[in-house]
């Protein structure tokens, strides 16, 4: 499935589009944005297109394009994948392509405006996430809109010679309504 | 099946165009429009293509653009659906994407139309649908247009946080020729 409109104040998710997809390869070329990402390099035009149809086409994922509310500009992505309807929780990933738009709060707003969407409209328990663990960006990026260590993977990835822990964080359906009910 | 052009006085039923689709996307996309629609999610535009052959080609359906006469644009799209052939009923199914024309009775008229060609045209005796109970626009529209309640489903659809009874109505073909036989005696 393809997410529909969701406007923030900072950033806007919409579906992602095909036309998306040269955008996407740039991305996945440089290997500062696929650092502590699980697809490290870039695939074919075609391929690329046929993964955005793959997840149009799926009821286990919802696929949002992820672009600057001011002017549309494109600047990365995100979805709620493995979505498990019997057990009624999902993964969350996300990637700002572009290097420049990095630190700007794009992820944070993001992950908030999925996170509410997936207990408000698909009707979750529970969405989970993990990070490499020197990607503190992305994890505060989740910490901030309430997600909690619930497991530390040790040494299970390598990146640039180097062995990393995987974090994983969650948030319960519960604990995301009272923090709506806390925070301003 | 698509349906074929059927005139009304402020909007024309005709067959879906594939040139058409971005109004679609565009629709599928918003929040608002898909809140009380079964389907809520915009397609690629190659499934909106997919879309569109398979019902062109399913005999259980029966579907239109809904056509502004004023401009030709589309601002909506209406369906027979799960056309039950030997027991002459379908569920019917539309909406209205355009938020500008909604609140101006336009989907009353489409429903009118829209009856009045699975009656007398398919020859079924029965159309049913469902209606998220908060949804009172679409609501109004089908009992001005005659359909009637025959059941609540409770908590049946989770929307925006919430679950939602939904209202179930149908319109039978006697009820719909006695209605128009008063409406001509009354003229």
């Amino acid at each position: 499935m393809l997410g529909p409109v969701i406007v923030g104040e900072r950033v806007r998710l919409e579906p992602a589009r095909p036309e998306n997809a040269p955008t996407y390869i740039r991305w996945f070329a440089d290997r500062a944005v696929t650092r502590y990402l699980v697809v490290r390099y870039p695939s074919s035009l075609k391929q690329q297109e046929e993964w955005i149809e793959q997840m149009a086409a799926s009821e286990h994922d919802v696929l949002w394009a992820m672009a600057r509310a001011v002017d549309g500009g494109l600047v990365g992505n995100l979805g709620l994948h493995r979505i498990a309807w019997r057990n009624r929780n999902a993964e969350i990933g996300y990637v700002i392509g572009e290097r420049d738009q990095w630190g700007k709060g794009f992820a944070t707003e993001a992950v908030k405006l999925a996170t509410a969407y997936a207990f408000l409209e698909l009707g979750l328990e529970k969405v989970w996430a993990t990070v490499t663990a020197p990607n503190e960006a992305s994890r505060r990026a989740l910490e901030r809109n309430g997600y909690t260590q619930c497991a530390l993977f040790r040494r299970d990835r390598y990146v640039d010679g180097a062995w990393h822990d995987l974090w994983v964080g969650e948030i319960l359906r519960d604990e995301w309504q009272s923090g709506q009910e806390t925070r301003p | 099946m698509f349906g074929p052009i059927i005139e009304g006085a402020r909007v024309r039923l005709e067959p879906p165009r594939a040139e058409w689709s971005p109004f679609y996307l565009r629709w599928f996309a918003d929040m608002d429009v898909t809140r009380y629609l079964r389907e809520r999610h915009p397609p690629s535009p190659r499934r909106e293509e997919e879309y569109l052959e398979a019902a062109a080609t399913d005999p259980h359906r029966v579907l239109w653009a809904i056509v502004d006469k004023a401009s030709g644009a589309p601002i909506g799209a209406t369906v027979l659906e799960k056309i039950d052939w030997r027991n002459g009923r379908a569920e019917s199914g539309i909406m209205i994407g355009d938020k500008d024309r909604w609140r101006q009775g336009l989907a009353t008229e489409v429903m009118q139309l829209r009856t009045e060609y699975a009656f007398m045209e398919l020859g079924l005796r029965k159309i049913w649908t469902g209606v998220e109970l908060p949804n009172v626009g679409s609501r109004r529209a089908l009992e001005k247009a005659g359909y009637r309640q025959c059941g609540l489903m409770r908590r049946h659809f989770f929307v925006s946080g919430q679950w939602l009874d939904v209202w179930i109505a149908e319109i039978h073909r006697e009820d719909w020729e006695r209605a128009r036989e008063a409406a001509c005696s009354a003229r």
